[in-house]
């Protein structure tokens, strides 16, 4: 299997605050890891500098692509994209003023993906709502929406900020479903509070502390047994 | 009052109204795609009505002024955005103001150079004037409006048919979220900011024949383009037209009550709009970042 | 006030050193070089820790520069009260004006600040130009009395108070800047959000702000209108805002001696070369475009990084 995605000793920043210190992490080929920490621990910001959105001020981003390794800092976060790496944000935004059917257009277009039948498969309702408009679109639905744009990027890694937050128990329990069903065709990394869920899909778990790991548990009795109450 | 003198200033002012919102849609475009506050339109609204003139005056046909100022303009955009714009995104807005503003008193002064300070009496292509409404309408005003309507509709064609426009329309509401899908939101920005380019150039060179052409034009611009793009909401197609208009027809009808409401009053309805309503009257963003 | 000896020292070398060229450089160009650096301050300030961007601030030299105009005009000849008369104008109507529009966003501020300078030029050449003698201005110069032996309508005199006036703006500047008050507006520039939290009001702190700088540009005003015993509109034109901008970011924004070096260059260039006149759009337009592309801090600031690298150097060579 081997590794597809390393973080070495990064250190990220917002100006003057320091926000990442001397973060490394490893993330295996078609593994699902799942990143716990409080609120402010860094975790976003670890997502965005993945995807290019954010610099680090030192350490190395390296992507793990056919045996080359690819350093990932300074590259345009479109560029991150249509490499593999797809970054699904915690604020559920949709484009509000484009149908669900334009949403997926747009995600469509860099990467020619037009079968959509597959996205239709994890999540049916998105069929029936593809002429509303992403405004009119409930918090479950958006987040369906945003997977699925993800999912037509011919995604090799996923990176999900806090998919389940702030829906409702059965959305959540469908969202489980669809992600159980995708995590083993490509590397997952998932931000997540949700304790059930991290016990239910991680291969892997890291904690997150004041920005900086101080937890990292790699088997899956250890997963199910541990308490992550402390690092939330 | 006298009815036809209002009814001649109602439909001036709507031609006023169109030439603004040619002007004004690049500025709210600009601002939506990149939150990048684009001033140096003016100075493509001045270079418009200036090339536009030159090559009328040597080859006798509008249309080919017409044709020569949109293509020089695209290129001087496209120029201008590769050697200057892309160095300066990064920095604050008021820096890219800074930038566009000082691009804007550059080519003033490159126009002062070339053409002169004198002011140009420029005369109208087509020539005329018909009863409408009890009024005698030029017909070159008339023209404007139509032009105005076609490229409106052909904007709102763009924006909402054609997927560059989508993905335009998508990274006015987050351009991270388009780049996120592997789009590259720089190359969005270059295409609406060349389009800007052009269709302020246009706004220039259609109004060149109703006002003088000199090099202060392009500041005496700035501030009613402003206006009528923060007016309508910056981003918003439809709502840069409405306001346009509102602009147009209180300045003109203004101006037949009271001199000075060319200034006062565009200012006015500016500040009680933006109290009640921040975001302008269609636009859905607080200006931010 | 003043902390330490070093804060004291800087800005007094400074006029110090203005003092001393009086002999070999006319007063003429060291006067104008101060009052235009006050003037340059008020940008400088506004844009630097107000984090607001004004193409309109010679409306606030010219409410300066007109309250004490018609002060010296109608009501009294105190120089020095037509001074503080233009001092308390421009404040006053930095509030007013401040309260409506620091709401607003940054780029709805720049404009509506320079649509306010064109309805203010507008005010004075049109409609109150019974009071302000329209496009031709007030000339005041011989109602202009001497206090306490001190005749502000002698060079001279007039050299060494706008020294003293130069001093203690730098002074109350530099305390300023490096008050409380400083970091919160340093702090509010970046990330308004967090300096809320901390309870403080982003709102008042840029108004406060705001006032400030519109009371330099104010001072600045009143000034020039001692200066010349004239005020005219074209003192105030909206026009004049760029040429503000660039020298402002030429000197460096926010920093205390930038307006200075500022003023100084851009004074010597207009003086030294009359062709700049004719070009001077071409010019500033150029200096805006390549200063924000290349250097953006300015000359005292790219000075102030250059003393910082070297700091660190010897920090580095003396730990070894």
């Amino acid at each position: 299997m081997g590794k597809i995605l390393e973080l070495k000793n990064v250190n990220g920043a917002y100006d003057e605050a320091r926000v990442l210190f001397d973060v490394s992490l490893c993330f295996e080929s078609n593994k699902t890891s799942i990143i716990v920490g409080k609120n402010g621990a860094g975790k976003t910001t670890l997502f965005r500098i993945i995807a290019g959105f954010m610099k680090p001020t030192s350490g190395s981003v390296n992507f793990f692509n056919n045996k080359k390794s690819q350093n990932l800092i300074g590259v345009p976060p479109h560029e991150i994209a249509n490499l593999g790496i797809r970054y699904v944000a915690q604020d559920k935004a949709v484009f509000s003023d484009l149908t669900v059917k334009e949403n997926l257009e747009l995600a469509a277009y860099p990467t020619k993906e037009y079968n959509w039948d597959f996205i239709f498969e994890y999540f049916p309702k998105l069929k029936v709502l593809l002429n509303k408009k992403g405004g009119y679109l409930s918090g479950g639905e958006r987040q369906m929406l945003m997977i699925g744009r993800a999912l037509l990027g011919k995604p090799r890694v996923l990176l999900l900020d806090e998919p389940m937050e702030g829906l409702a128990p059965g959305i959540v329990e469908g969202l489980i479903e669809v992600i159980s069903k995708i995590k083993e065709k490509l590397t997952l990394v998932i931000v997540e509070q949700n304790i059930p869920v991290i016990s239910l899909l991680a291969d892997r778990v890291f904690a997150i502390k004041e920005g900086k790991i101080v937890a990292e548990i790699n088997n899956e009795d250890d997963i199910k047994k541990a308490t992550f109450e402390s690092y939330l | 009052m006298d009815v036809n003198l209002l009814g001649a200033a109602a439909l001036f002012g709507f031609s006023d109204g169109c030439i603004f919102f040619l002007v004004a849609i690049g500025l709210s475009l600009c601002y939506g795609v990149m939150r990048f506050i684009s001033l140096d339109q003016c100075a493509y609204y001045l270079l418009g009505a200036y090339i536009t003139y030159s090559v009328t005056s040597i080859t006798g046909n509008f249309w080919l002024g017409l044709l020569v100022t949109a293509i020089l303009v695209a290129l001087i955009g496209l120029g201008v955005e590769k050697v200057i714009y892309k160095n300066v995104y990064a920095k604050p807005m008021t820096y890219t103001m800074i930038v566009s503003f000082g691009l804007l008193l550059f080519v003033i002064g490159i126009v002062k150079y070339i053409w002169g300070v004198t002011p140009i009496p420029v005369g109208q292509p087509i020539s005329g004037r018909f009863p409408l409404f009890g009024v005698m309408f030029p017909y070159y005003r008339l023209f404007i409006v139509i032009v105005t309507f076609v490229i409106y509709l052909l904007l709102h064609y763009f924006l909402n048919k054609t997927i560059v426009g989508k993905a335009i329309r998508a990274s006015i509401e987050d351009i991270e979220k388009v780049e996120a899908l592997g789009i590259n939101g720089y190359k969005l920005f270059r295409i609406t900011f060349v389009i800007a380019c052009v269709l302020s150039s246009l706004g220039g060179a259609f109004h060149g024949p109703l006002v003088m052409v000199e090099p202060y034009m392009g500041i005496r611009i700035l501030l009613y383009m402003f206006i009528t793009a923060v007016l309508g909401g910056l981003g918003s197609l439809k709502g840069t037209m409405v306001a346009a208009i509102i602009i147009g027809e209180t300045m003109s009808i203004g101006s037949i009550v009271w001199a000075p409401s060319t200034i006062i009053v565009p200012f006015l309805v500016f500040v009680i709009v933006l109290l009640i309503k921040p975001t302008g009257l269609f636009g859905s963003k607080l200006l931010k970042r | 006030m003043i902390k330490t000896f070093k804060e004291f020292v800087q800005p007094l070398s400074v006029v110090v050193i203005i003092l001393v060229a009086k002999f070999f450089i006319p007063s003429a160009f060291l006067i104008e070089v101060m009052i235009f650096s006050i003037f340059i301050m008020s940008c400088s300030f506004l844009l630097g820790y107000g984090g607001l961007l004004s193409f309109g601030q010679p409306l606030y030299l010219g409410v300066g520069a007109y309250a004490t105009a018609c002060y010296l005009f109608y009501f009294g000849q105190n120089p020095f009260i037509g001074l503080l008369a233009g001092i308390i104008a421009g404040s006053i109507f930095a509030l007013g004006i401040g309260v409506i529009i620091i709401k607003l966003r940054s780029s709805y501020f720049v404009l509506a600040n320079a649509a306010l300078n064109v309805i203010g030029v507008f005010l004075v050449y049109d409609l109150f130009s019974n009071i302000t003698g329209g496009m031709d201005g007030m000339w005041f110069l011989t109602r202009m009395n001497p206090v306490l032996g001190i005749d502000l309508t002698n060079t001279n005199h007039f050299f060494i108070f706008s020294a003293i006036v130069m001093l203690f703006i730098l002074l109350l500047t530099q305390h300023i800047m490096k008050s409380m008050f400083g970091t919160i507006c340093l702090a509010a520039k970046t990330n308004e959000e967090k300096v809320r939290f901390l309870g403080y009001s982003v709102f008042k702190t840029k108004l406060l702000s705001f006032i400030y700088s519109c009371m330099l540009a104010s001072l600045s005003g009143s000034l020039y209108a001692i200066y010349f015993g004239f005020v005219c509109p074209s003192m105030m034109e909206q026009e004049k805002a760029g040429e503000v901008v660039a020298t402002t970011i030429l000197g460096g924004v926010g920093t205390l001696f930038g307006p200075i070096v500022g003023a100084v260059i851009i004074v010597a260039a207009k003086d030294l070369t009359s062709s700049i006149i004719q070009h001077w759009e071409v010019l500033v337009g150029g200096l805006l475009v390549i200063i924000v592309l290349k250097a953006d801090k300015g000359v005292v600031g790219l000075f102030n990084d250059y003393i910082e690298k070297r700091k660190v150097i010897l920090k580095k060579s003396s730990t070894k």
